[in-house]
């Protein structure tokens, strides 16, 4: 028993050496998947306590309901901000999300085999594509559109324009379209056959069986699709920040200039001196962000743990 | 008599029925059209409207504007460009040969890299001055005619500085994860803070690194602190593809070493790596592609500006800014009045790249995996 | 995929037209011989948007003269610039605003000219028949209290009021010479200067306040009506301090100038620019013809 592990563990005669330096490159390794853990936990660290020194020199009270964001009058209310990241997110999501759903199960179930493949791999170069190149391409020309728009329905005399959270909104939509694509893509394809078999086989056509019987074999990883999209809707800034217009104040309706936390964060940044309240708040602000990605994590693995047929 | 008076209310409903089907089936061909016609119209429209100004080959070649490092980069760039193009242009007469009536497997396959290689020294030598204006020249704030030759460079340098930064720690955690970890709670634990760490918007990688490097270190803007929070922020995938590349290698093979007496560490390093190797390349891809396309942390670590004295040098401790950064820049402060266009030339150029980034690949991931090496 | 990569390269090859366009002489550094540019020096500077067509002129015949130095500037706004060098990321910082209590115990100022400020609007048929406003009739559109032409005696169109970033010097002193503080409505926010003048121009009813090197024919340049009396933003009527929106151009430094920067400021303040160069940029004006002054915003 002690020969054969002996043979296992290598038995040559600068073995003593040999092990050490085994030992050494294991704790490399090690240390290398420790690192990870660490930065995450530094990240926190660092930014909760910048942030919860925001939240008290500012006043937890008035970040969350404050409707004031005036950081050079000492105001520092975060609520337009909360509601902007939120309203766009939720617009992406609903104009972004559902219609991909459906389009992937179009491209998988239903639509010629060449077809499947072409669509799959333009969405993969849709999701490459930089966020500011889809912020500027925003600018140029959903902006005006949705000015003229705006204007067609409120009238010429209503304060509206093309920046605001319906721009968000589409903008936030498209790019996150093509990863919903994909990962429904990706989760409708991995649906067993014997499933859509049973269906065919007692009459229903093949879009209802697409319908009625894939997309809810597989909700968990397409809800789990839409978490990802939120998520990255929530956080996108550069692009946002083109199209949102910057008016740090409830928006009246769709068309009116407004903000959103991570829009506002980077433009702040720019003027706020480091260890001042302004700029200590603009880390608490962002607490409310990572906030959003932590609960995303968790959803996650809450889905992920029940979904079925899924790796 | 129920029989004939049902019989034609079936079929009825039978036609109703493949009608109906027909509708739903055509509103979500419609609904798919619908979604995919964004990006194609827009993938289109961008090559065209920047095409003119980034790649517009210059007649008269364009004056060296003395920056130090000028020389090299402009080998580097028409370098690059020629073996694109070379490279490209191999690829029809290949599938000719490789179909003809006697396919020559061993010049077909060859014939894209020769050309290429003609191509990067054809262009280096002899087209280095006369590549398009746009990629050659320093920006401008206020006058028109600005280009991003600092801004492409920065953001190559940026993606290898990263990529040094995050393949090595990455692979590591990755190979420590699939096959060394023993404790399962350290391994939950890695595996929770890496989905963190992916699920985190860039603007945080951005201020830790802002708060880090900035402001506690006190080194001002760098293209180390850029590099550093954008290795970060790749982290999370370097170890995921790595580590499902890793465990695709089939286990006969490990067990097979492993029962010829090697060590675990020796087998990891020299049967399993390289068995993986194809898939971890093609991770280190993805993240570079990633870096190209990010802004926001850059933006607080790598700054916004180009700086003459230092444009086209290779020390990371120096700020710069780019592509991406640019784009942002150019339509938020910038003051030159040709921004349209510079924003369409810097997208084309990033368009291009992030394609140029995904071919690869998609080609190296045909190797990976099951396929085994070389298939 | 790879039909793909290889149609889009190719599409890129074919576009690209030749670029016949002869490279002019863009008055860059006599540096052709680029291998002596090892030893050069930069001046960097950052901060207000106002300033920069000045630095750029500046920078253009500095840099002619002396081709070792190189003069960088960048955008940000006023507080940026102020923070910027108080941190030591740049050199100088340019601003249309004294520096901050606080900061001014490490800055140095140098006040290279004077900038004039107007409310400038889209041009229409709504505000033909009023070329200016008063005090009041301003401060109540910016506050929000009057939204359309047509309380001021255009035609009936909505305002749109295009704010300023809060960073902006340009915001803090129109603010303070018309509203008496930041009490600005708020809205749509645009701080690029260029970007803002498009949108005056395509938004109908658009108005914002910019310097008056951007004023140009398209836009509607408003004066301020004071007893009934029209005061235009010309240069007598700011050097006399009758029209009310102006202010000193700063560029701060850390400390007292040194090396390069020392050498440039010297330039920019020296009476070869100032009365030579400096009139012939549109819009600025040299201190030394200033009757009236101010010590703080």
């Amino acid at each position: 028993m002690a020969a054969a592990a002996r043979m296992l563990r290598g038995t040559n005669a600068q073995g003593g050496a040999l092990r050490m330096a085994e030992r050494v490159f294991r704790l490399t390794l090690g240390a290398c998947a420790t690192f990870a853990i660490l930065a995450t936990a530094a990240i926190f660290v660092y930014l909760a306590r910048t942030g919860v020194s925001g939240i008290a020199q500012a006043g937890i009270g008035d970040l969350t309901t404050g409707t004031r964001w005036k950081p050079e009058a000492g105001s520092y209310g975060g609520l337009p901000l909360v509601i902007g990241t939120l309203a766009t997110a939720l617009g992406a999501v609903l104009l972004g999300g559902i219609g991909s759903i459906l389009a992937a199960l179009w491209a998988v179930e239903l639509a010629p085999k060449w077809v499947r493949a072409t669509y799959r791999r333009f969405m993969t170069v849709g999701v490459a594509i930089p966020s500011v190149v889809y912020g500027w391409l925003a600018l140029v020309h959903l902006v005006p559109l949705l000015r003229s728009f705006a204007v067609g329905i409120y009238g010429p005399d209503a304060q509206v324009g093309g920046e605001g959270i319906a721009a968000a909104s589409l903008l936030l939509g498209t790019m996150i379209a093509p990863t919903i694509v994909i990962l429904s893509f990706d989760a409708i394809a991995q649906v067993p056959q014997s499933i859509r078999d049973a269906s065919y086989a007692l009459g229903v056509s093949r879009v209802k069986t697409g319908l009625f019987v894939v997309l809810p074999y597989v909700w968990r990883r397409l809800l789990l699709a839409l978490f990802f999209g939120f998520g990255r809707a929530a956080g996108e800034t550069m692009a946002v920040q083109m199209v949102i217009g910057g008016a740090r104040k409830l928006p009246e309706n769709l068309f009116r200039p407004t903000t959103t936390i991570s829009a506002q964060v980077v433009m702040d940044m720019q003027n706020a001196r480091p260890g001042t309240t302004e700029s200590n708040v603009l880390y608490s602000m962002s607490l409310v962000l990572l906030l959003v990605s932590v609960l995303g994590v968790l959803a996650t693995h809450l889905l992920s743990r029940k979904s079925k047929g899924a790796p | 008599m129920t029989a004939l008076a049902s019989r034609p209310q079936r079929s009825i409903k039978r036609r109703n029925d493949r009608t109906g089907e027909r509708v739903l089936y055509g509103a979500l061909a419609v609904l798919a059209a619908i979604v995919l016609a964004p990006y194609v119209v827009g993938i289109v429209y961008l090559l065209a409207a920047g095409a003119m100004r980034a790649g517009a080959f210059s007649q008269y070649a364009v004056p060296l504007q003395g920056v130090s490092g000028e020389t090299g980069y402009r080998l580097l760039l028409s370098a690059c460009m020629g073996f694109t193009l070379g490279y490209v242009v191999g690829l029809a007469p290949r599938a000719v040969l490789a179909r003809g009536k006697s396919p020559r497997p061993r010049l077909a396959k060859a014939l894209p890299r020769v050309l290429g290689l003609l191509g990067a020294l054809t262009f280096a030598l002899l087209l280095r001055d006369h590549m398009p204006r746009f990629l050659l020249t320093l920006p401008s704030e206020t006058k028109a005619g600005g280009g991003v030759g600092p801004e492409l460079f920065n953001s190559v340098l940026l993606a290898a500085l990263s990529t040094l930064l995050s393949a090595p720690i990455g692979v590591g955690a990755a190979l420590y994860l699939a096959r060394f970890a023993r404790a399962k709670r350290f391994v939950t634990l890695a595996r929770a803070a890496l989905d963190t760490l992916a699920s985190l918007p860039s603007i945080i990688y951005g201020l830790f690194g802002f708060l880090l490097f900035v402001v506690m270190m006190n080194k001002g803007y760098s293209l180390f602190a850029g590099a550093c929070s954008l290795a970060l922020l790749n982290l999370p995938i370097m170890v995921a593809v790595s580590e499902e590349s890793l465990r695709n290698v089939p286990r006969d093979l490990e067990d097979a070493s492993l029962a010829l007496g090697t060590s675990k560490v020796r087998t990891a390093l020299f049967v399993s790596l390289p068995y993986a190797w194809p898939g971890i390349l093609s991770a280190i891809v993805l993240s570079i592609g990633r870096v190209f396309a990010e802004s926001a942390p850059l933006i607080m670590t790598a700054g916004t500006t180009v700086s003459r004295a230092t444009a086209y040098s290779t020390d990371p401790l120096r700020g710069g800014e780019s592509l991406a950064v640019h784009l942002w820049y150019v339509n938020s402060a910038g003051l030159a009045p040709d921004r349209d266009a510079v924003s369409a030339g810097t997208a084309t150029v990033l368009l291009v790249l992030v394609i140029a980034v995904n071919a690869i690949a998609t080609r190296l991931a045909r190797f990976g995996g099951a396929n085994g090496r070389g298939a | 995929m790879r039909t793909l990569q290889v149609t889009v390269l190719s599409c890129l090859v074919v576009f690209a037209g030749c670029d016949r366009s002869k490279p002019a002489p863009e008055g860059e550094a006599v540096g052709t011989t680029a291998s002596t540019v090892g030893e050069s020096r930069a001046v960097r500077a950052s901060g207000s948007s106002a300033l920069q067509p000045l630095v750029n002129a500046a920078k253009e015949k500095y840099e002619a003269s002396h081709p070792k130095t190189s003069i960088e500037v960048s955008a940000g706004g006023s507080k940026k610039g102020l923070s910027d060098v108080a941190s030591g990321a740049v050199d100088v910082g340019n601003s249309d605003i004294f520096a901050a209590a606080d900061q001014k115990a490490t800055l140095v100022d140098h006040k290279v000219a004077v900038v004039g400020f107007a409310v400038m609007a889209n041009k229409g048929a709504f505000n033909e028949k009023v070329p200016a406003l008063t005090k009041e009739q301003i401060g109540q559109i910016f506050t929000g209290a009057i939204k359309n032409w047509k309380e001021v005696g255009g035609a009936s169109q909505a305002i749109a009021v295009i704010n300023r970033a809060p960073g902006s010097g340009t915001r803090t002193v129109f603010g303070n010479a018309i509203l008496g503080g930041d009490r600005f409505v708020e809205s749509q926010t645009e701080d690029n200067s260029g970007q803002l003048v498009t949108k005056l121009k395509s938004t109908p009813g658009a108005i914002s306040y910019l310097a008056l090197s951007f004023a140009q024919d398209g836009l509607w340049v408003g004066g301020i009506v004071k007893d009934g009396k029209t005061i235009e933003p010309t240069e007598a009527n700011i050097t006399s301090g009758a029209y009310p929106i102006w202010s000193y151009e700063h560029m701060y430094t850390k400390g007292e100038a040194k090396g390069a920067t020392k050498e440039f400021l010297d330039y920019v303040l020296g009476t070869e620019f100032q009365s030579s160069v400096l009139p012939g940029v549109k819009g600025f004006i040299p201190v030394a013809k200033m009757t009236a002054s101010k010590d703080i915003d």
